[in-house]
């Protein structure tokens, strides 16, 4: 008995190191193509992955694809560390690429462009600045999601206590003071709260706009001059008006703890007035019909941006937002049959009816195309929600989403229509040399500090000389002056 | 296992090495594996901390990267970073205190259990003391935020209604080591009871059986018996912890921890998984990898100096 369970364990190593080698020969087959990019974690099993079927056969290739809702970046690193780099793989912003780029895993683009005409039609320069490094490109950007974050606001409540929808920031304050201490659910408790955030110090980003500036750690131009946020006197003094705020008592006292979905939890429990968020969390069918469960008089609208003692804005917006910057790995240079496959991909996903089915899914199954306009099947459509996942390159935003999703045309539209304050961080990559994730850290604790009137606002300058001091914040600042100065914004 | 009887006629005493394997070959036969796992998995990897010392590039592969210029640069990144002393001691206190608190109460658990007379009731108060140590840290984080959250949490409840105010337990730099090492007590303090339980159980029975005749109470017994009996274990498991005192536990402390307690609770590993993943730092990661190593040997070489000197030491 035993002699036989040490048989059977030597023969299940066997063929374990067996069909680990057997993998690696394709032969002249179709290319395997490994495709790797963060997402929600929707993705099916490939065998009921419509989208994957059609486009292996289309393309007559054949794909491995991941998307991980979790620890992407970390999931990546390993997988590059390992010397198993994806054949084509997304990461996040540009200090990614900046680093895929030093670790010599990404390949140049600028002699396979001409194999993607799709690509080159739709592609603008500022789309192909975002994924150059040092002038070479590396990375085909994702074209850019809009804008679908505003600060929401419990429009039942404001009639409650009795007030009009906020327009500065005193009525703002006078809002959330209500929204806190005058019950605003007529329920006879003190359980409510003014205003919460799932992003901590950074929840605040309309009231930023208000003064005209953005929260900590982005990169503005302000009269021709690189302006870093952090020590950008407008944001002083937003700080120090939310200090105000948060002494009055009317943000949720774990701003700083919520982690995951604490603050939809609290949304839908009643417990909150506003919150900063993204329209789909609040106006998606699933999260409306969870809100109304527990109310159902509960009424959220989006707020306007408010005005300021610098004018009005909603937020700060990257003039190169990154989405997602396509790489693809350095090792398809000596395979050719490969290479031919991702770029083939690339492109058939940018226009026509590749585009098409990454957006609606199959023609006649999913929606019927009749050669100029598209009408969705609302109800067969609902089974294809993870096609976002295979849109490599992009979409056209309003016409896609007001397409798959009719209603929320007005929500986009009025995100849009808000004023909002330019950085750059898109365009910034990192100096070499000193620690970035040390300056982030120590911005971050002590301007909580501040907020929460637990370090004086007269240290502030203090605040800033540490940063130029321990934190060698110079040697950012000239690399943002060069970075922005190459990509011709500054003078 | 007749042959050996017969190996000792066919070769005497002839003491070679050869001769005494061939006579044992048995036994070797099965400490080939461990000795196979020990070379392939912790020994082959070892020529990997050499990209502590190098400007590792993943293209060029651990042998074909440049070697860093200085030599320590990463090391140095680490000791220079502002934060270097902050980070040393939140992690050894955070290790500390688990170590000092979790012990006795692993401890003390697993003389409780063994006190209990029926074996079912035994068998069940077992199993539920370790059941938590299965649960991840933010299934655990997420009953620590029900129970202590300002807005919604339970113990806040009772707060609010007794004193009519709140405390933030879950932002207040004051709280957060409590929070952290009292979490790994309830999440831990079962499974470490296991091997306290498993030396007690091999206590030789007749030892309580003549302090019974003597008349000896019970909590004699556990002072007289029981912890000097297991005593050698203690100062075991002791020792070991030592060498991973610069582990403070990076799963819960980064699920755990927010802006308002990085001062308390930022810790070497929370820091290296911050900057290695903002800049790729491969090289620094295992340079304080190779850090930690170092003090952690330090440590158990110093702590079993020690322990030989109270006749408990590990080797």
């Amino acid at each position: 008995m035993r002699r036989w369970m040490s048989v059977l364990c030597m023969v299940l190593i066997g063929t374990a190191v067996f069909a680990g080698a057997s993998q690696e020969d394709g032969g002249n087959a179709a290319p395997t193509i490994t495709v790797f990019t963060a997402g929600p974690g929707d993705l099916p099993a490939a065998e009921n992955d419509v989208i994957l079927q059609t486009l292996q056969d289309e393309l007559g290739i054949l794909i491995e694809r991941t998307a991980l809702a979790a620890d992407y970046d970390q999931q990546l690193n390993i997988r590059i560390a390992g010397g198993n780099t994806p054949d084509l793989f997304a990461v996040s912003d540009r200090n990614q690429l900046v680093n895929v780029v030093a670790q010599e895993v990404a390949l140049p683009l600028d002699d396979h462009l001409a194999k993607m005409p799709s690509v080159m039609a739709w592609y603008s320069e500022s789309d192909y600045q975002k994924g150059r490094v040092d002038g070479t490109l590396y990375a085909l950007s994702r074209r850019p999601f809009a804008r679908y974050s505003t600060f929401l606001l419990r429009e039942d409540w404001l009639e409650n206590v009795g007030l009009e929808m906020p327009r500065d920031l005193d009525e703002f304050a006078a809002v959330a003071a209500a929204f806190t201490f005058q019950d605003p659910d007529g329920n006879g408790n003190d359980d409510t709260f003014g205003i919460t955030g799932y992003d901590g110090i950074r929840s605040f980003r309309p009231i930023f706009g208000a003064f005209g500036t953005s929260h900590d750690g982005n990169w503005m131009i302000r009269d021709g001059e690189v302006v870093y946020s952090t020590t950008d006197p407008r944001y002083r003094e937003a700080i120090s008006w939310i200090r105000d705020l948060i002494a009055e008592g009317v943000v949720d006292p774990e701003l700083l703890a919520n982690k995951g979905q604490a603050d939809m939890t609290k949304t839908f429990n009643g417990q909150i007035g506003i919150n900063y968020r993204n329209l789909w969390e609040y106006y998606k069918p699933e999260y409306t019909e969870q809100i109304e469960a527990v109310n159902p008089s509960a009424s959220w609208v989006q707020m306007p941006a408010i005005s300021g003692p610098y004018g009005r804005a909603d937020r700060e917006w990257d003039v190169a937002v990154v989405n997602q910057l396509n790489v693809l790995s350095a090792d398809l240079a000596d395979q050719p049959a490969k290479l031919d496959g991702v770029l083939r991909l690339l492109d058939y996903v940018t226009d026509g009816p590749g585009q098409r089915l990454v957006l609606y899914g199959i023609d006649g199954v999913h929606h019927t195309y009749d050669g100029n306009a598209i009408s969705v099947d609302d109800q067969a459509i609902a089974d294809v929600t993870y096609a976002h996942n295979w849109q490599f390159t992009g979409r056209d935003e309003l016409l896609y989403l007001s397409t798959k999703y009719e209603w929320s045309l007005g929500y986009l539209e009025f995100v849009d229509s808000q004023p909002v304050v330019p950085v750059y961080n898109g365009l910034v990559g990192l100096p070499e040399g000193v620690n970035f994730a040390d300056l982030e850290r120590y911005e971050d604790e002590e301007v909580a500090k501040f907020m929460y009137g637990i370090r004086p606002m007269d240290e502030w300058d203090d605040f800033i000389e540490t940063l130029y001091d321990t934190f060698s914040l110079q040697a950012f600042v000239d690399q943002a002056e060069a970075d922005l100065r190459a990509n011709g914004y500054l003078e | 296992m007749s042959f050996a009887i017969k190996d000792r006629t066919a070769f005497g005493s002839a003491g070679t090495v050869g001769a005494r394997v061939w006579k044992h070959r048995a036994l070797y036969l099965m400490l080939l594996p461990p000795i196979l796992y020990y070379l392939m998995f912790r020994y082959a990897p070892l020529y990997g901390t050499t990209i502590a010392f190098k400007d590792f590039k993943v293209r060029s592969g651990i042998l074909g990267s440049e070697w860093a210029d200085p030599l320590f640069v990463h090391f140095s990144q680490f000791f220079r970073s502002p934060y270097f002393a902050q980070l040393l001691r939140n992690t050894l206190l955070i290790s500390l205190y688990k170590l000092i608190w979790g012990m006795p109460f692993s401890i003390l658990l697993a003389v409780a259990i063994s006190e209990i007379g029926s074996k079912p009731f035994k068998r069940i108060a077992q199993t539920v003391t370790y059941m938590p140590h299965f649960l991840s840290w933010v299934i655990v984080y997420g009953i620590t935020y029900a129970l202590l959250s300002e807005s919604m949490g339970l113990v806040n409840h009772v707060i609010r209604a007794s004193t009519g105010t709140t405390v933030n337990f879950l932002s207040e730099p004051r709280f957060f080591r409590g929070i952290i090492v009292g979490s790994e007590i309830w999440r831990d303090v079962g499974w470490g009871a296991i091997i306290y339980l498993a030396a007690i159980s091999g206590i030789d029975p007749t030892l309580y059986e003549a302090a019974r005749i003597d008349g000896a109470s019970r909590t004699q017994m556990v002072f007289r018996i029981t912890l000097p009996s297991i005593a050698t274990v203690i100062v075991v498991l002791l020792t070991l912890r030592m060498g991973r005192i610069l582990e403070a536990g990076f799963e819960q402390v980064y699920v755990f921890y927010n802006v308002r307690v990085y001062s308390v609770g930022d810790i070497i590993d929370t820091w290296v998984f911050r900057t290695g993943l903002e800049q790729w730092s491969f090289s620094l990661a295992s340079a304080v990898g190779l850090f930690k190593s170092a003090i952690g040997m330090i440590l158990i070489l110093t702590v079993n100096a020690f322990a030989k000197r109270w006749g408990h030491s590990v080797w």
